[in-house]
């Protein structure tokens, strides 16, 4: 009796994977008669789990925003429907090669993303030798592209947001001598880390590096450290997860010099877990939703939180609240458009075809400004903004302009 | 080039970590006594009891919220003996101990499901995450607090074992699982007390860790719960006592690790080089029971 019913369930399990089967492969073929079979895929390449996840869905949202202002391309005279398709590289390096996979094998003809250096530092050869090319949104470590003819990327690089941060601490805030605090192991962090220390190093200034490992929850013996050395500012390229941690825990043990950070930390849910606690936290920005004189931007920031406060998902995704934007949306926003253009500019869906396009590709006005690609593939960039943290909001502090 | 103040506050915040530890490690520790398996699942149970108090303090008052929370948490610990354990009993040790992995990633899936990958913020304990300032120190009020409660629990925990009837039962049928259930003792009770138990001080410890840290995200019970299952075979597995010094000795040895910038990035690797040390020298850990196999 026993065995016989083990069976039956055995079979109603087989049974019913083999209806869902069918019935996904029905909705495909009705996608596709709907658009006249004329399809072009974009990847989406970004992490929806682990430490990543918020940055990455913001990105997403940025993403989708510019599918639904402009939801076609034009090759040859004819109209395609663009498709996205997404693939979870869940902030792990040692997982993203596996997404990067999937897309390769769906057969996308661009890839946009990621959030997170590491991840796409991982995957990049995988495009590479697929000849798929792929967009970064603000994986700002120059690894990303370099030797890579296949990545390119709209945000500024390390390089240049790390003498910024460090030009910043010592000019303005007077901290000649920070601590560095950087998970090991992690590429954005250690990278971002090294350049801010070169150039304050440089400029005559100290930064000495606290390391702390990946999945860290307890930071009472870095701010230990950190209070016993006095130093007078603290720089922590660090996730979105972590910073809050760092923020509170470093204003519970009594340490007020200010806290700096990269473009990870423009995300509102670090001031709402940190509370009345994040006071004189400073970082580096691609974007400034206030900035008027940004024409795009504008436009922009309007279409955007309407777009948000219609569906409570993306409300949820976007921090909870359709009002704040993170500086990675537009990001996305850039890289969608920048891989529509080359699309458009290539006249084909190969991926070759496509990265020639992007190597000459100019587009004036976008979100965070004209776009254009170096010879590494880097968007070339000399802008970015300082925000801060009041009262709860992320809000405009100064601007960098060299 | 340290003052005493420094140590102090290492000190300190190792007795802390110590402690959170050590609340985790006595669940792993009973059921290992009892069931003779590793209860994998025990870390997730620790991340679960986490987001039901973020979910819960949405809409209760902390009052209502805390005592909620570890009823739940008790009732999941329990669940997943009744669903994932007990159907195995007569089954191999190791289908259990395979099931047992099985629930831990089931737990870790669903929360990421549920929430969407995103950490959560934990909501704020004002009575617990308050900050003192004593002499140079600033000290948060739960890096008190959770070291005497831990002791205060464990002194509990041991009275209970030793003075009551139930916890006569669970000596019993840790000594000889077949033999005590000749002798009448109602075996799935006593297994389903010491999930009670092991879940309810998850649950303490769930509410102290992440008031501190702020926030949970789905895969948070992974290191915690390895970190005291280092600590319950360190201690002896199946040692109370024994789970609880390990913990301390784990928790204080990896403060004073990671404020050393040299070998900061070594703090995990010292934790599992002394489980393998551990294992090498003294199989049973410190205050490990030697068994003599009867044939």
């Amino acid at each position: 009796m026993k065995k016989f019913i083990a069976m039956l369930l055995a079979l109603v399990m087989a049974l019913s994977l083999v209806a869902c089967g069918g019935q996904s492969g029905d909705a495909d073929n009705n996608d596709n008669s709907a658009s006249g079979d004329k399809v072009v895929k974009i990847g989406i390449f970004e992490p929806t789990s682990g430490q990543n996840a918020a940055g990455g869905k913001k990105e997403i949202l940025g993403i989708e925003y510019a599918n639904s202002i402009k939801p076609t391309v034009t090759i040859g005279g004819e109209e395609y429907t663009v498709q996205l398709i997404t693939a979870d590289n869940a902030s792990d390096a040692a997982k993203a090669p596996t997404a990067a996979q999937t897309l390769i094998s769906q057969g996308v003809s661009v890839v946009i993303g990621t959030y997170g250096s590491g991840c796409a530092i991982a995957a990049g050869d995988l495009f590479k030798e697929a000849q798929i090319p792929a967009i970064g949104t603000s994986c700002t470590n120059p690894q990303v592209t370099l030797d890579n003819d296949f990545y390119f990327r709209v945000s500024y690089i390390d390089p240049f947001q790390g003498a910024v941060m460090a030009n910043f601490a010592n000019k303005e805030k007077g901290s000649v001598n920070c601590a560095l605090i950087i998970e090991s192991g992690d590429d954005y962090s250690a990278g971002f880390g090294n350049y801010f220390q070169q150039e304050m190093e440089r400029l005559g200034g100290k930064a000495t590096v606290l390391e702390f490992q990946k999945g860290e929850t307890d930071f009472s013996t870095i701010m230990a450290s950190v209070k016993s050395a006095g130093y007078d500012g603290i720089f922590a390229p660090v996730s979105i997860e972590t910073a809050a941690m760092i923020i509170s825990q470093a204003r519970d043990a009594g340490i007020t010099c200010p806290i700096m950070a990269g473009d990870t930390w423009d995300d509102i849910s670090i001031a709402q877990r940190t509370g009345d606690k994040a006071t004189d936290i400073f970082f580096s920005a691609f974007f400034d939703a206030d900035d008027t004189t940004n024409e795009a931007g504008k436009a922009f920031v309007e279409g955007f939180k309407a777009w948000v406060a219609e569906d409570n998902t993306r409300i949820e995704n976007n921090g909870g609240t359709a009002e704040a934007i993170s500086s990675v949306t537009p990001c996305g926003y850039d890289a969608y458009m920048a891989a529509v253009y080359a699309i458009e500019a290539a006249g084909s869906t190969d991926g070759v075809a496509i990265r020639d396009a992007l190597v000459s590709l100019n587009v004036p006005g976008l979100i965070t400004g004209d776009l254009s690609f170096d010879e590494n593939g880097d968007a070339v960039k000399t802008y970015a903004v300082i925000k801060t943290i009041k009262d709860g909001e992320i809000v405009y502090y100064s601007t960098y302009n060299g | 080039m340290h003052d005493a103040a420094y140590f102090i506050q290492l000190l300190l915040s190792g007795v802390t970590v110590g402690s959170l530890y050590a609340l985790i490690a006595i669940g792993y520790t009973m059921v290992y006594g009892i069931l003779r398996l590793i209860n994998f699942a025990h870390g997730d149970i620790f991340m679960m009891a986490g987001f039901f108090m973020v979910y819960i303090s949405a809409t209760c008052s902390l009052a209502i919220s805390i005592p909620l929370v570890l009823i739940l948490t008790v009732v999941l610990g329990v669940l997943i003996e009744k669903a994932a354990y007990k159907p195995l009993r007569t089954a191999p040790r190791m289908s259990v101990m395979i099931s047992a992995i099985g629930v831990s990633y089931l737990l870790q899936n669903l929360a990421t499901y549920i929430t969407g990958g995103i950490a959560r913020a934990y909501p704020d304990i004002t009575f617990l995450t308050k900050v003192m300032q004593v002499g140079g120190l600033s000290i948060k009020r739960i890096t008190i607090i959770t070291p005497i409660l831990t002791i205060v629990l464990v002194a509990i925990l041991v009275v209970l074992i030793q003075k009551t009837k139930i916890g006569m039962a669970m000596r019993a049928v840790s000594r000889d699982f077949e033999t005590s259930q000749l002798m009448g003792i109602k075996i799935n009770s006593v297994i389903s007390m010491t999930f009670v138990i092991g879940s309810f001080l998850a649950g303490v410890a769930s509410i102290l860790y992440f008031a501190n840290y702020g926030q949970v995200s789905p895969m948070i019970g992974a290191m915690p719960g390895l970190k005291a299952f280092v600590a319950a075979v360190f201690g002896g597995i199946g040692s109370i006592p024994g789970a609880v010094i390990g913990a301390f000795i784990i928790g204080i040895c990896e403060s004073f690790i990671k404020a050393n910038e040299n070998i900061a990035v070594f703090s995990n690797a010292f934790t599992f080089a002394l489980l393998i040390i551990i294992l090498l020298c003294k199989p049973n850990g410190l205050f490990g029971e030697k068994l003599t196999e009867k044939v």
